[in-house]
């Protein structure tokens, strides 16, 4: 593995442990759902790095390659050795979009759900709004 | 003896109900005493049966001391988010350590 | 096994066209009332005429895929995103759509009609349905999140304090349990470089042992098998959700639970076959919601909580059968999230009337209900027996076959287990339909002007249905133990 996806590897780690630890550890509501969308941009971060490619470019055919994939055969795509063995890997880049539009989602029901109990309860503390349940 | 036990649920349920609320809180205490002895059962098998004779004796000796138990596992299970975030971590935890290591 | 049924992807697409069209005729009662109601009808039939089958996305199909240039482990891959359908996937997914034609039923017969509230009850109908279908496992993911909101917002609609924050705990940790699953998809993408189901799992089969790293999206992923089931210890959180979302809600809620339980261990059982660690795994985690779940039950003291406990342990009778890991414990535990979700939700459905008609569902202040619903009393007495396992209902007959599974497959003492929870979920429920219906109690008032009707018309159906399963189990269950053996789990 290259150095930069290592580093890579290491900043998703450092970004989901510190997602988790804010998430459970913190009494702040808000610093529940950052830490709730840090942990959503670590994994992400994980994804992505997992398509990396040294001195790769990007996976999309150009017009000068003459792609014309039928659902049925793909084999003629070999003749493009260069894309082949130098594009970097095309499916995280998608799963990842995806899963930004849900982390946008669920941060925005969070929200939502955090200033309605702020209204009710006149403050931020998890403690607080939460003490009448044990 | 019969009556201690009585009366310890007696007391302890004071708002919760009495008459059919002790019955059932007595159901519920004889299912988990049960449970515990099962699990223990279902772990020690594995080991050979001397241990899971003794361990069996040993949790129900233990079982005597510690009725009744199931005022502890309701104050367990309460919705706190600081308790459901505790058990939530040590299940993570728990999970790593079983898959990674291999039982 | 390439039709390529277009009937299939329907399921899916057709509720979510539906929720957005209701959403947008928000306020304008008799179109919504209309619309779902035509729309009720056409979910209900598409399962029932769907042939078995694959659907594969934009036509892609199963291609070569050149195993010394991309090092993939298998010589044949689905390029594209697959919906499988088979025989276990028509059973629930009938099951799942008259239950959810119930429950909105019992939502448009009140005055107040919401376009919102009934497009988020079909965005959650899409979602399970394609946990149910996918093939693939991001798409699976991505719904399990889709649904993970719907939920919320069907729970947070009730406006009451209470409501919010049990939504708030549930996105809390459904975040924690989603990122726990996309990263377990994450690291298996990294290690086999494949998300198809299908083809994961001859990857897996051909790959050998599994790697630290497998390992690693073993637990991430079992985690989140645990946060969708609400197995321990997410037990209570989704207890909380059942209580505090409005009965006829939580009747779908752990309908919805239950499959989303079934078709994930399918999944994780498929994907990682032959590792038996993780049914190990799985029993310790059931057996512990078994019990907790029954405990607490016995415990409580309003209508609602007990039977989100009730419910709770449950689903883990149905994960226990899973753990057991013999097709014949799979096929009875499968079989018996069928039975259970139709009782429970007879039960929920019961509920939601009481609160309608009594406007409490606090056991201590009701009473004499028999009087007032002498029907309704029936039927929850019927249902009792029908969720404890007591012939000739349909809970008997799941419960028996795992009792026997547990005694094949060398674990007689789960036996014992099942036995002491059917009798604690009865003892539970007895005590809720006594403190109703029989007690002499102080004088509750009765809402007269709900009559019911509704109500009374679908709780007969389901309690008729758990019999017609009970008498005559074999039509239902010999599907299942045949999709199960042919999965070769």
């Amino acid at each position: 593995m290259e150095p930069f996806q290592v580093a890579s590897f290491m900043t998703a780690g450092v970004l989901i442990v510190t997602g988790l630890w804010a998430l459970l550890m913190m009494d702040n509501i808000l610093k529940k759902i950052i830490g709730a969308n840090l942990i959503g941009d670590g994994a992400n971060l994980v994804l992505i790095s997992i398509g990396y490619r040294p001195g790769g470019f990007i996976p999309e055919v150009m017009h000068h390659f003459h792609a014309t994939a039928t659902p049925s055969n793909y084999s003629h795509l070999l003749q493009f050795e260069e894309f082949a063995s130098n594009a970097s890997y095309s499916l995280p880049f998608a799963l990842v979009l995806t899963n930004i539009v849900i982390g946008a989602s669920t941060l925005s029901v969070m929200l939502a759900l955090a200033v309605v109990l702020y209204k009710k309860y006149h403050t931020l503390s998890v403690q607080k709004m939460f003490e009448g349940d044990e | 003896m019969l009556e201690k036990v009585y009366e310890i649920f007696h007391e302890k349920m004071k708002d919760k109900g009495q008459g059919m609320g002790i019955g059932s809180a007595l159901t519920s205490e004889f299912l988990m005493l049960s449970f515990l002895l099962i699990g223990a059962i279902l772990v020690l098998r594995t080991a050979n049966s001397t241990i899971l004779g003794f361990g069996a004796l040993i949790i129900l000796g233990g079982i005597l001391f510690t009725v009744p138990t199931v005022f502890k596992v309701e104050k367990e299970n309460t919705d706190s988010i600081n308790l459901s975030s505790f058990y939530v971590a040590l299940t993570l935890a728990l999970l790593f350590v079983i898959f990674l290591g291999g039982i | 096994m390439l039709n390529n049924s277009t009937l299939i992807p329907l399921m899916v697409v057709l509720p979510l066209i539906m929720a957005i069209l209701v959403n947008f005729l928000h306020q304008k009662d008799k179109s919504v009332k209309f619309i779902s109601i035509v729309s009720l009808i056409v979910f209900v039939f598409i399962p029932v005429v769907t042939l078995y089958g694959v659907h594969l996305f934009s036509g892609h199909l199963r291609t070569g895929s050149f195993p010394e240039i991309s090092k993939l482990l298998i010589p044949d891959v689905y390029m594209g995103i697959v919906y499988s359908y088979g025989s276990v996937q028509k059973i629930l997914m009938v099951v799942l759509t008259i239950i959810t034609g119930f429950t909105v039923l019992t939502v448009l017969n009140k005055k107040m009609i919401s376009g919102v509230y009934i497009a988020m009850i079909f965005i959650s109908l899409a979602s399970t349905s394609a946990i149910m279908l996918a093939d693939d496992i991001f798409n699976f993911f991505v719904f399990t999140e889709i649904l993970v909101v719907a939920q919320v917002a069907l729970v947070i609609a009730v406006q009451d304090t209470k409501s919010f924050k049990a939504g708030f705990k549930y996105m809390i940790f459904g975040t924690i349990s989603g990122a726990s699953i996309l990263l377990g998809i994450a690291l298996l993408l990294g290690v086999y470089g494949l998300l198809n189901i299908t083809d994961l799992s001859n990857a897996i089969k051909a790959g050998g042992q599994l790697n630290p790293i497998a390992l690693s999206a073993v637990s991430l992923l079992t985690l989140g098998w645990l946060y969708e089931s609400g197995l321990f210890p997410f037990h209570i959180i989704k207890c909380n959700m059942y209580e505090n979302a409005k009965p006829e809600i939580s009747a779908l809620l752990q309908v919805q639970s239950k499959f989303v339980l079934v078709a994930m261990a399918i999944i994780l059982f498929r994907v990682f076959s032959g590792f038996a660690l993780l049914k190990s795994v799985m029993l310790g985690f059931a057996i512990f919601t078994v019990v907790l779940g029954s405990v607490m039950a016995l415990q409580q003291v309003e209508l609602r909580k007990l039977l989100s406990f009730v419910a709770v342990s449950q689903a883990g009778l149905v994960a226990v059968g899973f753990g057991i890991g013999t097709s014949f414990a799979i096929a009875a535990g499968i079989f018996h999230a069928i039975n259970d979700v139709l009782s429970m939700a007879i039960l929920f459905f019961i509920a939601s009337f009481v609160y309608d008609k009594f406007k409490t569902t606090k056991l201590e202040e009701l009473g004499d209900g028999l009087q007032v619903v002498p029907l309704v009393g029936f039927v929850m007495l019927l249902a009792t027996l029908a969720i404890s396992g007591v012939p000739p209902f349909n809970s008997y007959q799941s419960e028996w076959r795992l009792i026997q599974a547990a005694a094949q497959a060398g674990v007689p003492e789960l036996g014992v287990l099942v036995i002491l929870l059917s009798v604690a979920t009865f003892v539970a429920i007895i005590k809720a339909f006594f403190m109703i219906f029989m007690k002499p109690g102080p004088k509750v008032e009765v809402n007269t002007e709900v009559r019911g009707t509704m109500f009374k018309a679908i709780i007969v159906i389901l309690i008729l249905t758990c019999l017609a399963i009970g008498l005559f189990p074999n039509i239902i269950y010999d599907p299942i133990y045949n999709f199960v053996v042919s999965l070769g789990v």
